[in-house]
């Protein structure tokens, strides 16, 4: 068995600034060693320790669908002592992977339910996986009809912008995109993402609501989505929690009975009701 | 299995052998108080210490302990090589904590390469009590001054003479190896037998809940800031805890030459979960304390079948503001026991 | 000692109910051998269990900082309490220096004085006995202790050979900043001040590296010196800090010597010597040794005592214009 606290190197190959505020950048990373790629098999909603030897590890959601070959992508905001180093990170650069970690979204059940993708701010990323894996050629027909609603506070802040336009355009997906403040050139909803998921009120009828936002718009999104009908058994949301081994052992992300690393970061709203509510 | 009796007067010699063709771990006597160490000199080694003033975990889970090792850019992994090791004379609370902490670094399909070299390199000798310690409570957390479980072999101190039992094949082995003392007599596997079930019986029983998901229900109450009112957030019950697991992942470097580390950690540390936004789901002690508690006696039960407390009661003599856990165990039977409200 | 402890429980008792405070910190038995519990009292039934004698050993003072921090959750529904605590004198120090950090604010305090003759040191207790432990402890009055341990032995010992180090050198049994008083005062200790240090001072510097490397060699950084301490309030310790690290997370000797000397050297003017650092350690290690050194330095040069006085400012945090400036260009 391989020792899991070694991390596997990978080349950053592209770095792609995301947001105005440029503290939100895309790596995509490609393991030097392919036998490391074809070993690394991941289901959309896992993630993966990002090690930057010396200065530490950040647990970070996978943002590429399994089935975008070639290479991972990962999308990370500036906030402490490793993100910040990542950021200061050039194409070509060499940093560690270690995964894919947690249990990601429960894509056999999801098959054949409608899906409805909610996100807000730059916890999108695991959510770009999602959509991405649902809408891969092969997989499509799996399942029902695909409504995503993604938020953020201004246009400038919107993560992968180019997919967004993409999927506007597409007819096996219905896209709402929203910003708490437009700007001029903005043809969008403008307004929270709990108001703008009210409005649209998909239908819950077959369907499994995806969510995952900062706690404040869990918060007041959470509400909304049980008003529309969704049981709390078809509500799927992804914990965000201190990290440290990844894989179960050191005890930090522990709440309950449960590890983050292990047990989650995907949990439907019922499993979490069991939890103690310490996150 | 062996069991064999050995004149206390041969004891120096067996411990002198196992020192030559192995390394030996044993409890030797300081300004501390008692510790484990490894032994050159057997004379060193106290066979008449009560207990060590922090647990044997540091010998199979270390404080610090390098993970791997980088340079350039390139890492490996550093796996401790781990001589053949006897740990000789461990308490059984201290033998049976090994059982716990194998769950978690060896469980879940995820086996602790560090932790696995330590751990199987050793052969672990247990010494029963022949007296409870003024904090001692193993009797209400499932174990008993002559337990077994972790040790491969027993030793029983029966005054003239050691009785040692083999529990496993691999204690047995070592009895056979050495070829230690004569074999035991009927009445002095019974004089043992006695011996821990009288010291069993002069321990003071705690009230400890055993329904591990009705504790849960304890989650809620307004207890915890009350119990948590004097806890000052150091980790002197963790560190000296038996059976307590966790730790951090730090990166040391200079100059492209450095090593990632683990080290003990513990969850009555504030920034235990402090996230990098400022959010800290346990911002108080009272959340804190509550969590040490309940991860022992409701979610790792859940999760392994067992409390993670051996009844040692280092907690109580170390914390530094009498915080008792007997205490506290006795309040949540008490009122889990009275409030129909609470499940 | 009996009848100061009862005065001590109708007095807090009258305390709540009379609504001066909202709550007392004080101690309580503990159910371990030459231990106390500390206690938070907040209805008058509470006040009981409360108890003073020779094992009082916390520093209370070190509970103060953070019942006056607004919770999280909480905004303008919060107000200060009201906190009474019980104070011997190095603890009447402690708070004292808390005042003028700005930490507490003294009219939030109710603080009820006690004259302490001494508490005892557990790991000294222990060492008479080991490597039995202590089973129990019985005080028989006229200053005399029965030890008993776990391997059946008992012995007495005068109460002298128990006590923490700092106390028998303690010069401010009483506290120095009181509302009220409890008992008569007691009066202060004779022995030698500093006596460890120049005892230590006294070897070669190769034995005092030697003996130092030792010492802290056992430290775990369970960070319950720190934890114990008044002055120890930071948010966020050096030693915990990431960006910079300044030093690392290891019981490593580079680690453990640079933890202790820092934690030494921020206790500069503000350490009272009341050794709750040296009760807190699990591992018994004498971190007197440094602060003592720090406090004998700070009191050399720059006089009087740390605090006493509510007015005057701790050397570190003043200065004078004739302050001496060589340390900048002749280091």
């Amino acid at each position: 068995m391989s020792n899991p606290y070694v991390p596997y190197p990978a080349r950053i190959d592209r770095i792609t600034i995301e947001n105005d505020a440029r503290d939100l950048k895309t790596f995509e990373v490609v393991f030097l060693d392919p036998e490391h790629a074809r070993l690394f098999r991941h289901v959309p909603g896992q993630f993966a320790e990002l090690s930057i030897l010396g200065t530490g590890e950040c647990p970070i959601g996978i943002a590429s669908s399994p089935t975008e070959e070639g290479s991972l992508l990962f999308t990370v905001k500036k906030t402490g002592r490793v993100t910040d180093d990542l950021h200061r990170s050039r194409e070509g650069r060499v940093i560690g992977v270690r995964g894919p970690l947690g249990n990601g979204f429960p894509m056999e059940r999801m098959r054949g339910k409608n899906l409805v993708i909610v996100g807000g701010g730059f916890a999108f990323t695991t959510l770009r996986a999602l959509i991405q894996y649902v809408l891969d050629e092969g997989r499509r027909a799996d399942y029902g009809d695909v409504t995503v609603l993604y938020g953020a506070r201004s246009p400038g802040e919107l993560l992968y912008k180019a997919e967004l336009d993409r999927w506007r355009t597409r007819d096996d997906l219905t896209a709402h995109i929203t910003v708490d403040v437009g700007d001029d050139d903005w043809s969008g909803h403008e307004g929270f993402v709990p108001a703008i998921l009210g409005d649209v009120a998909p239908s819950p009828a077959n369907a499994v609501a995806v969510l995952c936002g900062p706690p404040v718009m869990i918060k007041f999104t959470l509400p909304v989505v049980e008003r529309l009908g969704f049981t709390a058994a078809d509500t799927i949301l992804s914990l965000e929690m201190r990290m440290k081994c990844g894989v179960g052992k050191c005890g930090r992300c522990n709440i309950g009975s449960k590890y983050v690393c292990l047990d989650g970061p995907v949990f439907t709203r019922e499993e979490l009701s069991r939890l103690p509510a310490e996150y | 299995m062996n069991v064999r009796m050995l004149d206390k007067l041969d004891l120096p010699s067996l411990l002198e052998r196992l020192a030559e063709t192995r390394r030996l771990i044993a409890p030797v006597v300081d300004r501390t108080g008692a510790r484990f160490a490894p032994i050159e000199d057997v004379a060193s080694v106290r066979w008449d210490y009560r207990n060590t003033s922090l647990s044997a975990k540091g010998i199979v889970f270390p404080q610090t302990e390098p993970l791997l090792a980088f340079r350039n850019g390139e890492a490996e992994e550093r796996i401790p090589e781990t001589p053949s090791t006897v740990l000789f004379g461990v308490r059984p609370c201290d033998a049976r904590s090994l059982t716990l902490l194998d769950a978690v670094f060896r469980g879940n399909g995820i086996d602790d390469p560090y932790y696995a070299a330590r751990r199987g390199a050793i052969t672990v000798v247990a010494l029963a009590c022949n007296e409870p310690g003024p904090t001692c409570f193993c009797t209400s957390v499932g174990g008993s001054p002559g337990d077994e479980s972790g040790a491969d072999v027993l030793a029983t101190d029966l005054g003239g003479g050691v009785l040692l039992r083999a529990v496993t094949d691999r204690g047995d082995a070592l009895l056979c190896d050495l070829d230690v003392g004569r074999p035991a007599e009927d009445g002095e596997i019974e004089a043992a037998r006695e011996n821990a079930a009288q010291a069993a019986a002069r321990m003071a029983p705690v009230q400890v809940p055993t329904d591990s998901s009705r504790l849960l229900n304890a989650f809620g109450l307004n207890l915890w800031s009350d119990v948590a009112a004097g806890c000052i957030g150091c980790g002197a019950c963790t560190y000296s805890c038996p059976t307590c697991h966790c730790f951090d992942i730090t990166d040391e470097q200079k100059r492209g030459t450095g090593r990632r580390v683990r080290s003990w950690d513990t969850c009555a540390f504030p920034l235990f979960t402090l996230h990098g936004s400022g959010h800290n789901p346990r911002p108080a002690a009272d959340a804190r304390l509550r969590q040490r508690v309940l991860h022992k006696f409701s979610y790792c039960p859940e999760n392994f079948g067992q409390a993670f407390c051996v009844g040692c009661g280092r907690c109580v003599d170390h914390c530094p503001t009498g915080i008792d856990i007997r205490r506290i165990l006795a309040r949540l039977d008490e009122v889990l026991a009275t409030d129909s409200e609470v499940g | 000692m009996s009848e100061v402890q009862d005065r001590l429980r109708q007095r807090v008792a009258e305390l709540l109910d009379g609504g001066t405070i909202d709550l007392f910190i004080g101690y309580a038995s503990a159910d371990a051998p030459l231990k106390t519990a500390v206690h938070v009292v907040r209805s008058s039934a509470d006040a009981e269990a409360l108890v003073w004698d020779a094992r009082c050993t916390s520093n209370l003072a070190a509970l103060l900082p953070d019942l006056f921090k607004r919770p999280q959750d909480q905004r303008d529904e919060w107000a200060a309490p009201r906190v009474g605590i019980l104070a011997k004198g190095c603890v009447s120090r402690s708070i004292v220096g808390l005042i003028k950090a700005h930490q507490v604010p003294r009219e939030a305090l109710h603080i009820v004085g006690v004259g302490c003759s001494g508490v005892v040191d557990r790991h000294r207790a222990a060492r008479l006995v080991a490597p039995a432990q202590l089973s129990k402890v019985e005080f028989l009055g006229d200053g005399r202790v029965r030890l008993h341990a776990t391997d059946g032995s008992e012995q007495d010992v005068d109460l002298a050979e128990l006590l923490l180090e700092g106390c028998l050198e303690c010069r401010h049994p009483n506290a120095v900043l009181s509302d009220e008083s409890i008992g008569e005062p007691t009066t202060a200790a004779d022995g030698s001040r500093f006596a460890n240090v120049k005892s230590f001072a006294s070897r070669t510097i190769d034995e005092r590296w030697e003996a130092f490397r030792q010492e802290i060699s056992r430290c775990i950084r369970c960070y319950a010196c720190r934890e114990a301490c008044p002055n120890c309030y930071c948010t966020e310790c050096f030693a915990e800090e990431t960006s910079p690290r300044w030093i690392g997370v290891t019981t490593e000797p580079s680690d453990l010597m640079l933890f202790h000397l820092g934690r030494a050297f921020h206790q500069a003017g503000r350490c009272v010597d009341c050794g709750a650092c040296v009760s807190a350690c699990p591992q018994g290690i004498d971190l007197r040794l440094l602060t003592q050194k720090v406090n004998e330095d700070v009191e050399s040069l720059f006089g009087g005592e740390v605090g006493v006085s509510v007015d005057r400012l701790e050397p570190l945090l003043q200065f004078e214009m004739a302050d001496d400036e060589g340390f900048m260009t002749e280091p």
